[in-house]
């Protein structure tokens, strides 16, 4: 490898991430953990989703655990979902356990659900 | 947001359907079928590119295929290109492989990208004679008056 005179320029990260400028529109699904901080219209399929204080996720996230510290408008199927204090949720949620710090937005319907496969 | 850099990832395992705009440097080291327009692009050895891409600088080490308009352009030994490659400048490693349509400076020969792909030029021509008539007659008009 050493050797070679063209190494690849990067190492493939496995984790995947969404910078705070980015917009898209479409679908995401991954299997290792995703950073979302930009703007995204449409869906999120992850296993440990992180939505970062800059993102604004319009759609329906699905994931094993869930992070929100930004604005999601949207139906949210997770196991674990935890809202911090810069949280804003507008939407259904459908999980099995949740967190919700104080200063949460959270305008949802609630729904209990036995752990789901994510 | 330091701790994310100013990176866009998409991942080993990501599936990616859709859009991206407005991305600085974008990392690709998973599946995706998009339209993206960014500065800088990186195709990973095990990433996959299907789709549009408009950037200052495209590094490609996995495969793609699409239309790319990029400054410059550096397929790695293990690139494989499909499609149509608009550049300024470009780097092919030895084993890289292209099989593609290739456009040098595009921005030069073509701004309106649709002038060069359809090779009918006459349908902006007229516009600009008529542009061009319209702004003649006032002047002629004025130095009637």
């Amino acid at each position: 490898m050493f050797g070679k005179n063209s190494v690849s320029p990067v190492a493939a990260p496995n984790h995947s991430q969404i910078n705070e400028d980015v917009r898209i529109s479409g679908s995401i699904t991954v299997s290792q953990p995703l950073v979302m901080a930009g703007q995204l219209d449409g869906d999120i399929k992850a296993g440990e989703l992180h939505i970062a204080s800059t993102a604004i996720v319009s759609g329906d996230v699905t994931a094993q655990n869930v992070t929100i510290d930004g604005r999601v408008y949207g139906v949210i199927v997770a196991d674990a979902v935890y809202l911090s204090a810069t949280a804003h949720f507008e939407g259904q949620l459908n999980c099995h356990g949740i967190a919700i710090d104080n200063g949460a937005y959270v305008d949802a319907k609630f729904i209990k659900e036995t752990v789901t496969n994510g | 947001m330091d701790k994310l850099g100013s990176k866009t990832i998409i991942g080993a395992s990501a599936t990616f359907t859709g859009k991206i705009a407005n991305a600085s440097v974008v990392e690709v080291h998973g599946k995706v079928n998009a339209d993206l327009i960014a500065e800088k692009v990186t195709i990973g050895e095990a990433g996959r590119f299907d789709g549009a891409i408009r950037a200052d600088l495209v590094v490609v080490s996995g495969h793609y295929e699409g239309k790319m308009q990029a400054g410059s352009i550096w397929a790695t030994a293990t690139a494989s290109i499909s499609g149509k490659l608009h550049y300024e400048t470009l780097q092919m490693d030895r084993g890289a492989a292209l099989n593609c349509h290739i456009v040098h400076n595009w921005r030069a020969k073509a701004d309106d990208p649709e002038q060069s792909n359809a090779g009918n030029s006459d349908v902006p021509l007229p516009d600009a004679s008529n542009s061009a008539k319209t702004g003649t007659v006032p002047s002629s008009s004025k130095k009637g008056v």
